[in-house]
């Protein structure tokens, strides 16, 4: 007797019970939804005023109506991470209410006892669970794009967009609504099922993520590039990855449709089968059903152990790479976490504390996986740290070298001009097929560091070691990836890496400057972008067509390059892109500061001619007097030693305090005020953090001495950075008389 | 009918129900009785298609009740704590009840509300823990299923509004074959509406019978002989399930009819003689007895 009308009439009862769900969602999707939309416009047309007075009033307006449009796509469009998590959030909450009667075993008894297919139940309130995302939104953004249209940014591609982005949302919905069912159809009570949505949601990632600390605690040349902790069974990992992609540009949004209702509707159908075979005695117990508890509770408790002993490790800094760190703490932490999370688990399977006592085989085979898992990590068994990629199998390579000490900052950015991180700009734009210096480049590192027991011994020595990331794409599509270090005082080494960075795919893999998509954005005079010339010191601020032209010397000049090149030189000074990139509700700041050498001639010669050049890092004309203090560390040390080994640690203890507190009888002030001197000096002195010594940079500043440089009042110098300034001198290239005048004497 | 074939439940490996078969004739009120924990509940919940028997059948009409619609059209189970939906009145259930039972009698289910005094507007959860039994109760007659579960429903209601219950059984009985089953842990709440009576101990079924035959076929008869012979005479000619003697005083109880008793009494020279009624509770001791289970800590505690 069942009909079509009572199966409306029953949609409609089951409803009148999940009001507060339709007013949860009511409440996210048509007033928070909105709200933010609104706020994002308002942000964004405050900013006339600025954009009105560095563009002119017409190009300011069009450029307040783009911004507030991207807002408006990005509120509306595929990339709308906050409408999404809304929509995680309803459908948890929903799954949960909606089959909340499984708890109960009165709903049972009621629901139950009813002639009603148990098929019909699970539609009902599976139907309704979706109305419950579909309906409010459907309305909220009919708000939202009411909203827009009011400020004049509708159009027919947001509303293509916003119409994908529905579609994409609700499948992202749906796989969150469908693994949280599942976990209702496994579990027996609400705090359980919480726990294992969590478990369902975390437990991939938690387990990649602990992988990966295993793999970079035991691994020598183990490299976080080309691994990914997010999980691949899970809507929040499906969607993360196209939202990544389509930061990038790339990526189809009714792909990652597709694979989140592929997913989806795979969930769906083993918590249909689960709901079938769910006993109705289930009710308020903490699993549904007995047979799969000790396979849950195995892959629960060793992840937990492991995990735990990774967290130890780091507290007791436990490295076996540097030969740090006792094991014991973490063997102990393993063995007592496995103990503890198998125990509390029976407890919670049971709801009896005497549970503590039940079940030990369990405890015995969790210990067992616990101590498989951490050996085979710490015995490298399956030969991570021996693998090198045959050169015969490799097709093209990548060679990222260490982030280098930039003052304002190093970035990178992506063909849409998104901040990535340098090994993702080279892994997208570097292709050396020079594979046999990359290769040889590794294996120099092996042996090398195969010298050393632990990589600690290898700072003792006086080679000088920099982390450098490779990556091999394989023929077969995969691609490795290895953290090696390079000793950049081996000749051969410096052989190889000249060979690698004169290349011209190095060149066009790692400058990201150089590139054409970054030309093109500082093309755009939409982009926010601010360009200096300058030293730290002096700024000069060029227009934009001013940084247009020499970016493209730049981009010629920078041809001519190579690792011995750059290592022996010191920038003459730097080109600083200052880039706001801005979002719906927040604004970012990016530095791109590009080295400017004195063999760049096209860029010497044109900053020259714009009067921005400067030939020593500081203009005498500019200086009032010079104020150099020579700490003369290396005597106090001498003296300190002696006093060590005289037994005399009083009196050492009392210089170390000295030191700390500048009030050492070693150090030694040199005032110069004479126009000749002044001159000198100029010629010799660097900003403070400009000789760093580094991969591309084999000078060092003498840290021995302190300058400080006291600007005219009115003068650029002052102008740009105030009236003080400090500097430095080159390791080595002291002048005498600054020597002779403050080098401590008895 | 019900029919409950060597019907087995275990819960976390512990049997409830052990091979419990009984059956149940239609249009007469069925008295399940046990203890806390005999497994009447889970018999009920099993025959109302909420739990899978681990073993056995149960039929209803010869339909396989579990997750069969036909079989549970036929059924309205009242569990021992009657679930109502959250912030609703009678009304409310009344409409959703409507929906699943094609045949609620709305006007009958006013009409009951006015007698039973309840407000069909007031909130059930502001209902007492009786009032909600008689809204349950209310719901399953007027849901017009020809078998009626009740789980412990009679437990906490008055004497007088279990009279009304016993009436409204009575009456639905007549009108359209109405079987009632009803479970309850107290032998003295169902004495006075029940027809046959099926009694569980720990999951299995100690007895199973009609209370009119078990009524007419036991009675219970005070005395006083005149002679020891006559004594002798009557107790040799009678089926006696238990004879207590204070003083002269004879306090028998026989099994047979009271007619052919009261002819044998006849017989011999009594100076008191006196037949008296049994009570439910005392038809059950003296047949629990027979069998060897002292009843009294079975049902009376």
């Amino acid at each position: 007797m069942t009909s079509k009308n009572s199966f409306w009439v029953s949609l409609i009862e089951n409803n009148k019970r999940r009001i507060w769900v339709w007013l949860l969602a009511a409440f996210s999707y048509m007033i928070v939804y909105p709200a933010a939309l609104a706020m994002g416009i308002s942000r964004e047309t405050m900013e006339k005023e600025y954009l009105v007075e560095s563009l002119g009033e017409e190009l300011g307006a069009a450029a307040v109506h783009s911004q507030v449009l991207e807002v408006v796509k990005a509120f509306m469009g595929v990339s709308d991470v906050f409408l999404m998590m809304l929509a995680a959030a309803v459908a948890v909450v929903s799954a949960i209410q909606g089959f909340s009667y499984l708890y109960s075993r009165k709903k049972i008894d009621f629901y139950m006892g009813m002639p009603v297919k148990r098929n019909r139940r699970f539609a009902i309130i599976w139907i309704n669970g979706v109305l419950i995302h579909v309906v409010p939104q459907l309305l909220g953004l009919v708000i939202a794009g009411v909203i827009a249209a009011a400020n004049g940014a509708m159009t027919g591609e947001i509303l293509r967009e916003s119409a994908l982005a529905f579609g994409l949302r609700l499948a992202f919905y749906l796989g969150v609504y469908h693994l949280t069912i599942l976990a209702v159809m496994l579990t027996g009570n609400v705090i359980i099922t919480c726990f294992g949505t969590a478990v369902f949601f975390l437990y991939e990632w938690a387990v990649r993520n602990m992988i990966l600390t295993y793999e970079e605690l035991f691994f020598r040349f183990f490299s976080r590039n080309g691994t990914s902790s997010n999980p691949r069974l899970s809507p929040f990992a499906i969607l993360g990855n196209f939202m990544d992609q389509h930061a990038r540009g790339q990526g189809s949004a009714l792909l990652t449709a597709f694979n989140l209702l592929l997913f989806a509707g795979v969930v769906l159908l083993i918590a249909y089968l689960c709901y079938l075979r769910r006993p109705a005695e289930a009710a308020g117990r903490s699993m549904a059903f007995q047979f799969p508890q000790a396979f849950i509770k195995i892959l629960l408790v060793v992840p937990a152990a492991l995990i735990s002993g990774c967290l130890v490790g780091s507290i007791v800094n436990y490295q076996p790479n540097y030969g740090s760190g006792s094991v014991g703490y973490v063997i102990f932490t393993m063995a007592v976490v496995t103990v503890a999370a198998s125990c509390l688990i029976q407890v919670l399977y049971e709801f009896d504390i005497m549970g503590l006592v039940h079940k030990k085989r369990h405890i015995l085979i969790s210990a067992a996986m616990v101590a498989v898992i951490f050996l085979s990590f710490r015995m490298d068994v399956f030969g991570y740290d021996d693998y090198i990629p045959d050169v015969e199998s490799v097709s093209s390579a990548a060679v990222v070298p260490p982030y280098e000490y930039r003052y304002y900052g190093e970035s990178f950015f992506n063909e849409n001009m998104n901040p990535v991180s340098k090994v993702r700009y080279a892994e997208d734009n570097m292709y050396l097929t020079d594979v046999g210096a990359v290769n040889q480049l590794m294996k120099i590192s092996v042996e090398e560091l195969s010298e050393y027991e632990d990589l600690s011994g290898m700072y003792e020595d006086e080679k000088e070691w920099y982390e450098v990331t490779l990556l091999f794409r394989l023929k077969n599509k995969r691609n490795v990836y290895r953290n090696i270090y390079v000793n950049v005082n081996n000749p051969e080494v410096v052989e190889l890496l000249d060979r690698i960075e004169s290349s011209k795919e190095y060149i066009s893999g790692i400058y990201a400057a150089a590139s054409d998509g970054f030309a093109n954005m500082l093309a755009d005079e939409e982009n926010r972008i601010t360009v200096y010339y300058g030293n730290n010191i002096y700024e000069n601020k060029l227009s934009r067509q001013e940084a247009r032209e020499l970016l493209a010397l730049y981009r010629e000049d920078i041809k001519d390059t190579g690792f011995s090149k750059l290592r022996s030189s010191i920038p003459a000074g730097s080109l600083r892109f200052s880039i706001e990139k801005t979002y719906p509700l927040y604004s970012s700041y990016y530095n791109m500061e590009v080295m400017i050498y004195p063999f760049f001639h096209n860029c010497v010669e044109y900053l020259t001619e714009h009067g921005c050049y400067m030939q020593q890092h500081v203009n005498p004309q500019d200086v009032e007097k010079i104020q150099i203090t020579n700490y003369n560390s290396s005597v106090s040390d001498e003296r300190q030693k002696q006093w060590r080994e005289s037994g005399m640690l009083a009196q050492a203890e009392k210089e170390t305090q000295n030191m700390d507190w500048n009030q050492s009888d070693y150090w030694r002030y040199l005032s110069v005020d004479k126009e000749e001197e002044i001159e000198e000096l100029c010629g010799m002195i660097y900003p403070g953090d400009w000789l760093r010594n580094s991969f591309h940079m084999n000078v060092q500043g003498d840290w021995d001495y302190v300058v400080t440089v006291y600007f005219k009042s009115g003068s650029q110098a002052a102008r740009d950075n105030g009236s003080v300034g400090n500097y430095c001198f080159e390791r080595g290239k002291v002048p005498q008389f600054v020597v002779d005048a403050t080098t401590w004497q008895e | 009918m019900i029919e409950i074939r060597n019907v087995s439940k275990a819960f976390d490996n512990i049997k409830a129900v052990d091979d419990v078969s009984v059956s149940i004739k239609e249009n007469t009120v069925f008295g399940l009785i046990g203890t806390n924990g005999a497994g009447k509940s889970t018999v009920l919940r099993m025959v109302a298609g909420v739990l899978e028997a681990d073993a056995g059948e149960i039929a209803i009409d010869g339909l396989a009740v579990f997750d069969n619609m036909e079989a549970k059209r036929k059924i309205y189970f009242i569990a021992d704590e009657p679930y109502f939906f959250a912030n609703s009145n009678a009304v409310n259930i009344q409409k959703y009840l409507s929906t699943i039972y094609p045949e609620f009698a709305v006007e009958d289910f006013y009409t009951y509300l006015v007698n039973f005094g309840l407000d069909k507007k007031r909130k059930i959860n502001t209902y007492s823990k009786g009032m909600k039994k008689q809204l349950a109760l209310i719901c399953g007659v007027c849901s017009n299923t020809k078998y009626l579960l009740c789980d412990e429903t009679f437990d906490g209601l008055d004497p007088v509004m279990r009279q009304g219950i016993k009436s409204i059984f009575a009456g639905e009985m007549e009108r359209r074959g109405m079987t009632p089953v009803i479970a309850s842990h107290n032998l003295r709440e169902l004495e006075d509406i029940c027809d046959h009576v099926g009694l569980l101990h720990k999951g299995g079924v100690l007895l199973s019978k009609d209370l009119e035959d078990m009524k007419c076929n036991i009675q219970k008869v005070q005395c006083v002989f005149k002679t020891n012979e006559d004594e002798a005479k009557v107790i040799a000619s009678l089926d006696i399930m238990k004879n207590e003697k204070r003083g002269s005083l004879n306090t028998l109880t026989v099994r047979g009819n009271k007619a052919e008793i009261l002819a044998i009494f006849a017989t011999v020279n009594t100076i008191f003689f006196e037949a008296l009624p049994l009570s439910l509770e005392e038809i059950f001791i003296s047949e629990t007895e027979v069998v060897g289970y002292d009843i009294k800590k079975l049902i009376l505690g």
